[in-house]
């Protein structure tokens, strides 16, 4: 270590080193590795100014050489991490993308299969209404146990994962909400045998509840 | 301004040797600064979509900083460790400042990159490996 050289670009050189040592060590880091890019490139370009100055000046290129390759590593380290972030979050966003469709299907379905579904479901809210009127609340209770089968079936449907039927779904959990509060308003006219009826179907639906 | 090179270089890692216990003392004025009550950080988290091996680290060194170490064991789990290296590395940045000279240099040097390295997996290894 005794040759003589100048001092021409050591300073660049030395902060190019600084931050590409920083980028190198934050690199590494799982998130917060992305980040490394920025002081990773600006030593790049110190290191590289610092180089050519050196070059023509005689001035040494050890730490210089040194700054160069800590900073590229460390960039390209950041890039990965970078393009494996940005991969994830594309990924999260796409899902998301077309979970909203998926959602608007199904509350189209709702809009224009409502009733549909509803009636597969049961005879509607409108008979409930007829058959209260007619006092004919063995029929009555039929729909609400119907409607209440039909809403633990989806339920059950969905807590396994299956979402094909969201529209379905969703018919069925209007549909339970509707026919309940009929059915409570119907119900101190039950019979003995009715009320007891009744409430099993509602024990059944708040066991599932529960679930 | 012609000089010899190993004068250069034992002048170069002095500066080098200050500049990184300047940033590591800036490591510790932000955490002092910013508390994990306030969660009023200028770095955003990155961790977008779920919270990851370094969620939670900035939180842990402010709460390092305050002496209450189970609760930035709380935050994340690396962050005693990793705190750790920083305070290593700032004590020993400062202490090559004041014993290196030209008869030791190269062996400062070489023990510098293997203790450092060596610390760095040691203290980083948690918050690295796990994802």
């Amino acid at each position: 270590m005794s040759e003589e050289k100048t001092n021409a670009g050591q300073g660049l050189g030395i902060a190019g080193f600084v931050l590409g040592i920083l980028a190198l060590i934050i690199s590494f880091i799982p998130c917060l590795g992305m980040y490394a890019l920025v002081p990773g490139i600006i030593a790049i370009i110190l290191s590289a100014i610092g180089f050519s100055q050196a070059s023509k000046s005689n001035g040494s290129k050890g730490l210089i050489i040194a700054a160069l390759v800590v900073s590229i590593l460390g960039t390209i380290i950041a890039g990965w991490q970078y393009y494996a972030i940005s991969h994830v979050a594309n990924t999260y966003v796409d899902a998301l993308e077309n979970f909203d469709d998926e959602f608007k299907d199904a509350m189209d379905d709702i809009e224009e299969d409502g009733n549909l579904d509803a009636s597969a479901l049961v005879s509607g809210t409108e008979d409930i209404d007829k058959y209260i009127k007619e006092e004919d609340y063995d029929k009555v209770i039929d729909i609400y146990e119907k409607t209440v089968d039909k809403y633990i079936e989806n339920l059950k449907n969905m807590s396994e994962g299956n979402l094909s039927n969201l529209g379905e779904n969703m018919a069925a959990v209007t549909m339970v909400t509707a026919v309940t509060v009929k059915v409570a308003a119907a119900e101190p006219f039950f019979s003995d045998e009715q009320r007891e009826r009744f409430e099993k179907i509602q024990k059944k639906y708040d066991d599932m509840e529960k679930e | 301004m012609i000089i010899q090179k190993t004068q250069l270089f034992v002048k170069n890692y002095k500066l080098i040797n200050l500049l990184f216990a300047g940033i590591f003392g800036m490591v510790f004025l932000y955490s002092g600064i910013f508390s994990a009550k306030k969660n009023n950080y200028l770095i955003p988290s990155a961790c977008i979509v779920k919270p990851c091996a370094s969620t939670g680290l900035s939180r842990g060194f402010s709460e390092i900083m305050r002496f209450n170490f189970k609760s930035a064991k709380k935050f994340n789990n690396n962050s005693i460790t990793i705190f750790l290296f920083f305070l290593i590395q700032f004590f020993l940045r400062l202490l090559f400042v004041k014993i290196l000279n030209k008869k030791n240099c190269i062996t400062i040097l070489f023990s510098d990159i293997s203790f450092s390295i060596l610390l760095y997996i040691y203290t980083f290894n948690g918050l690295i490996f796990t994802n």
